[in-house]
């Protein structure tokens, strides 16, 4: 990146990779520095910005920028037209530079300083609010239009309690497409009444009974879902019942049920809450990006550890499917991610993370070593702490621990297992989609004994199993990414 | 004892969601679980909780409730059961017993996720991405390792078998194990697929198990794995026991291993074979064997069957049979070289006419003349000269008379006799119709004449302008200059001229003619269009002609400015070339001219800009 006078830090395409949207814009921005595309390729005099004029489709190049005046936060810009960002054009200038191409000192064109004085100002304004807005100012809440809304909330939960009790009555197994409909219609219905989570919940139950094989294994795996249902509606009534009550109109910051009733939190009531941490360090173990046809988004999701804690916690980012395209998709990240401000949701074993910046840097072998420390000695607690999870219908049915494996075995039928150092066992098994225990067998010694292992429970209601599916695992060299 | 009872209510309630809620009043099977539940329940509130619940759910007057009911039962229930969980091994274990392959995990999802995309569904595109990512490296993560495997089985073919051939043995030995331990020898395609790859990267250690697919497998697999066996001395008797199966297909695959084993047992069991019912089946294998020995008999026999059909005749009339057979001996030894050889196509020579007009073997004869030519002999000599005067004597006003007769003359021939035979069609043209026979002739005897002195291919080459590995281009080359001087008649190229034929005069072009740097000039100038091939045409003529060097710049870089010059993806290698050479000095002029260009074409004036600044 680039500082003060001159440009000293180094941009790399690794890190110019983690920019782009897609792999399809890593490629087209390499495509057109690689194709010279770019008629100019300038640095301001300060060194605080890179930018050039880059030969497009039309007659008038378009010119692409990239802002370093805050190192951490490089501000893109460009000319073209396109909704990816930053669009290729950027991603092309970084990489030339990347690249070691010439970039002369040049004045930084009229309009694109101009552009830089507002934000220049807006930073200063945000700065200054945030010390003086930090105690005071509590957001207002407007309580009648939030009492309205609870109360349309609560409508909603009968209209939902009605709907399963009636399919509970008739019994799953006549249900026709005429009663599939109403499933669907229910689920609109649910939006209008600002619960995007019973919305979910019921696009599940609906995906499940609308499958066209596999019935005996859907019609439990559904009745598993009705129980979930039950539960939500139940809890979600007594809080919003509560709530209603309470003349201050509190979120509840511990537990998920806001987000199960449809609440997306906002980093300020996260703050309010207390749910922020000051400067973090993150390692990411394990990776993975999937279709949620019940949600109809793109979901990726990152696992990572704090290891100054041992506390495994979760990134995901939903990209609609509308919206897909023009969003960033994540990808893995190698390096060790510090973080200024660690913001926690609400949740059990894992919670979800997010912050607004971060720096990096290079993951070193010591990191592993601190990592590894704290993986969990004993199976049977670490067990008991997920089976409590596992209680609760509204909790995350699939948590994700690092265990410390003594040795990786196998029974008479091929089926595997974790042992930990008393000799207690946990079955490998694949829960994703992307399996991983096939590639055990294809590992080296030493990455199958005293092993930190990142793994995944899950309870299988049908066999009434409890197994976990190794997602990374940490030797003392390396970190073997099973899944991404 | 718990658990057993609870999996049991479990089902029941599933049973009872099925069915529906209405049905719950008075249920007989849970009514007979009841008990067992209240029994329990007196030591554990949670079992007095399922107790109670169940007793509400059987209990009369259900109705609307029945479905609450049922729902708080299941709720309860299921949360109990996720605290039941086991996941311990309960037989006996052992260590896993792992194969390492030293491959690492270090690609990121968004490179991997693309690839495993490719090899996990169907459809259009995926071959491209699984080419490029072997390129990149993407393979050598152990997370596509299986789906490579995984890939054997593409229904796509050339998938299939770049995984086969490409991607697979990359891994070299270490990824044996993996495929013997899911090797099928019953399966078909794939397992023999599989079975090539092991091969190929087992080295010797593998041979026992191939040899036992051999014997043991399915068609397919054992087919592929007796062609694999070839070569290896410890199996040349399976092979031999091979290439008397019952089977044809094994025999069939027998042969095709002798071919490539060089042993003197193989040669005499494919002479065997070539004697005997086998004689069509062993056919490819017999064009196939390098063999000398084999060659030698067969030549020594192909020329016995020649003597006999030409003393026999005309008395015995030629019959299908031996016909056939001297086409399998052709095909045997087509190709090949050998002692015998010659003293067997002198002789066809020396029969020319009985052999290519009365029996109408061209085949036999054609091969002669090409293989005599080959040989520096007087006596071939003066036969090739003859059976050349035959053939032009015979197809005299026929199309093949400038077509084949053409070709074969045209080594022959002193130049100066060729252009007195043929330039006769090229001068009635210049006065003819162009619906004339003499026009379609003309154009004919060009086209050949263009064959024999340009060739225009697609070549694999390293383009120095972009770092990207190989690609191919569209290259014309033509005789060297020296060689049209040496082996064709000066006179030609007025004709070319005349007759407007660009690519003929540029091939013919030579310094100190008068007109031909003109015409090429002027063509040049009306089409300069690089994106055509007539702009490459012409100054490849131009350079051949010795046009002053700065002529021909100047020339060039008109072309390259005109106007007309627009669109052009690619810069063929040949002008590429000398567009390279320009000086220094028109740098400025190649930069404007840069953006009415599109694609590679920008990259290769690029580079050429860079060059001259360097």
């Amino acid at each position: 990146m680039v500082e003060g006078n001159g440009i000293l830090m180094e941009i790399t395409e690794t890190w110019i990779d983690s920019l782009a949207p897609n792999s399809a814009a890593i490629k087209n921005g390499r495509d057109l520095n690689k194709k010279g595309k770019y008629i100019e390729l300038h640095r301001s005099e300060d060194g605080q910005v890179l930018f050039g004029l880059c030969a497009g489709s039309g007659k008038t190049p378009y010119a692409p920028s990239a802002d370093f005046a805050i190192p951490d936060k490089p501000v893109m810009r460009c000319s073209c037209p396109s909704r990816q960002f930053p669009c290729k054009h950027v991603l092309g200038l970084l990489y030339a530079y990347a690249e070691g191409r010439p970039f002369t000192p040049a004045e930084v064109p009229e309009d694109l300083a101009a552009k830089r004085e507002k934000a220049g100002k807006r930073e200063e304004k945000k700065a200054k609010e945030a010390v003086t807005a930090a105690e005071a100012k509590p957001k207002k809440v407007n309580k009648s239009a939030l009492k309205k809304k609870i109360t349309a909330q609560l409508e909603g939960l009968e209209l939902l309690e009605k709907l399963t009790r009636s399919l509970i009555r008739r019994g799953l197994g006549t249900l026709d497409a005429k009663e599939l409909k109403v499933i669907q219609e229910h689920m609109k219905q649910m939006k209008s009444h600002y619960l995007n989570g019973a919305q979910i919940q019921l696009g599940k139950l609906f995906l499940l009974l609308s499958q066209k094989d596999g019935k005996e294994q859907a019609y439990s795996l559904a009745a598993d879902q009705l129980a979930i249902i039950h539960a939500f509606i139940k809890k979600g009534r007594a809080h919003l019942t509560a709530k209603l009550e309470d003349p201050e109109l509190a979120l509840d910051h511990e537990s998920s049920i806001e987000e199960w009733l449809g609440h997306a939190w906002q980093l300020t009531e996260l703050k309010e809450a207390g749910l922020v941490a000051p400067a973090a360090e993150l390692i990411q173990l394990a990776f993975t990006s999937y279709d949620d046809t019940a949600r109809q988004e793109y979901v990726d999701c990152g696992y990572w550890i704090q290891p100054d804690s041992g506390e495994i916690h979760y990134t995901v980012q939903y990209r609609p499917y509308k919206a897909a395209k023009l969003m960033r998709e994540e990808d893995s990240f190698f390096e060790v991610a510090i973080v200024p401000e660690l913001y926690r949701y609400p949740g059990g074993l894992n919670r979800r993370v997010r912050y607004e910046s971060m720096t990096s840097r290079a993951l070193e072998k010591s990191d592993l070593n601190r990592i590894r420390e704290h993986a969990a000695e004993s199976f049977a607690e670490i067990v008991k702490s997920v089976k409590t999870q596992l209680k609760n219908p509204l909790a995350d049915p699939n948590p994700v621990a690092l265990l410390s494996v003594d040795k990786v075995v196998a029974d008479g039928e091929g089926r595997l297992f974790a042992a930990d150092r008393q000799g207690d066992t946990l079955e490998l098994r694949d829960i994703l989609d992307n399996g991983t225990v096939h590639l055990l067998k294809f590992l080296p010694e030493d990455a199958l004994s005293e092993i930190a292992m990142l793994a995944m429970f899950h309870h299988d209601s049908l066999s009434g199993r409890l197994a976990v599916q190794p997602l990374t695992i940490l030797t003392r060299e390396e970190r073997v990414r099973l899944l991404y | 004892m718990s658990q057993a009872l609870l999996m049991e209510l479990n089902d029941e309630i599933r049973r009872l969601y099925m069915a529906g809620s209405d049905l719950a009043a008075g249920d007989f099977r849970l009514k007979r679980l009841l008990p067992s539940f209240q029994q329990l329940g007196e030591r554990a509130p949670v079992f007095k909780k399922l107790a109670e619940g169940v007793e509400s759910l059987i209990g009369e007057g259900g109705g609307a409730e029945s479905a609450r009911r049922l729902q708080d039962v299941n709720l309860l229930l299921q949360s109990v059961l996720r605290t039941q969980g086991k996941g311990s091994a309960e037989g006996e274990t052992a260590l896993l017993n792992s194969k390492p392959v030293s491959l690492k995990t270090i690609r990121s999802y968004r490179k991997l996720s693309a690839v495993r995309q490719a090899l996990t569904t169907r459809g259009g595109g995926r071959h491209e991405i699984i080419v490029e990512a072997f390129r990149e490296g993407l393979f050598q993560d152990l997370r596509l390792l299986p789906l490579a495997i995984e890939a054997l089985n593409d229904p796509y073919a050339e998938i299939a078998d770049f995984a086969m051939n490409d991607i697979l043995p990359s891994y070299g030995p270490e990824i044996v194990p993996h495929l013997l331990e899911s090797f099928q020898p019953g399966g078909g395609r794939v397992e023999a697929r599989k079975l090539t790859v092991i091969a190929r990267c087992g080295g010797d250690e593998v041979l026992s198990a191939i040899c036992e697919a051999a014997a043991s497998g399915s068609d397919e697999v054992r087919t592929t794995a007796i062609r694999l066996l070839a070569g290896h001395a410890d199996y040349e008797e399976t092979l031999l026991d091979f290439s008397r199966d019952k089977k044809k297909s094994i025999r069939e695959a027998a042969y095709q291993a002798l071919a490539d084993s060089d042993w003197a047992s193989a040669a005499e069991r494919l002479y065997e074979a070539s004697k005997g019912k086998d004689s069509e089946l062993v056919s490819p294998a017999l064009n196939r064997s390098r063999s000398e020995l084999l060659i030698n008999w067969l030549v020594r026999d192909y020329a016995e069957l020649l003597q006999s059909v030409e003393s026999a005749y005309p008395e015995k009339e030629i019959d299908k049979e031996v016909s056939l057979q001297s086409r399998r001996y052709f095909w045997a030894v087509h190709g090949k070289t050998g002692p015998e050889m010659e003293p067997m196509y002198l002789r066809v020579l020396r029969n020319y006419s009985f052999y290519a007009h009365t029996l109408g073997w061209t085949f036999l004869t054609d091969a002669a003349l090409q293989y005599i030519n080959g040989v520096n002999s007087e006596e071939g000599r003066q036969l090739i000269r003859a059976a050349v005067d035959t053939e032009m004597e015979k197809t005299a006003g026929t199309s093949a008379f400038v077509r084949e007769t053409l070709v074969k003359a045209q080594p022959v021939l002193p130049p100066d006799r060729l252009y007195e035979a043929y330039a006769g069609i090229l001068k009635d043209r210049l006065n003819a119709s162009p619906l004339s026979k003499i026009a379609t002739t003309c154009k004919q005897l060009l086209d050949t004449l263009e064959d024999l002195v340009i060739q225009r291919k697609y070549r694999e080459d390293q383009p120095v302008w972009a770092d990207e590995k190989k690609s191919y281009m569209f290259t014309v080359e033509m005789l060297p200059p020296e060689e049209v001087a040496a082996t064709w008649d000066s006179r030609w190229l007025d004709h070319f001229i005349a007759l407007d034929h660009l690519a003929l005069v540029s091939a013919f072009a030579r310094p100190g003619h008068e007109g031909v740097s003109s015409y090429l000039l002027d063509k040049l100038s009306k089409s300069p269009e690089f994106r055509n091939r007539f702009a490459n045409l012409a100054v490849m003529g131009l350079v051949r002609a010795g046009i002053p060097e700065g002529e021909l710049h100047e020339a060039l870089v008109r072309a390259l400015e005109d106007e007309r010059n627009t669109e052009c993806r690619e810069i063929e290698p040949f002008l590429f070339e000398q567009l390279s050479r320009l000086p220094a000095s028109y740098a400025g002029r190649i930069r404007a001219a840069t953006p009415k260009f599109a694609s590679d074409a920008v990259l290769q004036l690029g580079y050429i800009l860079k060059t001259m600044e360097s």
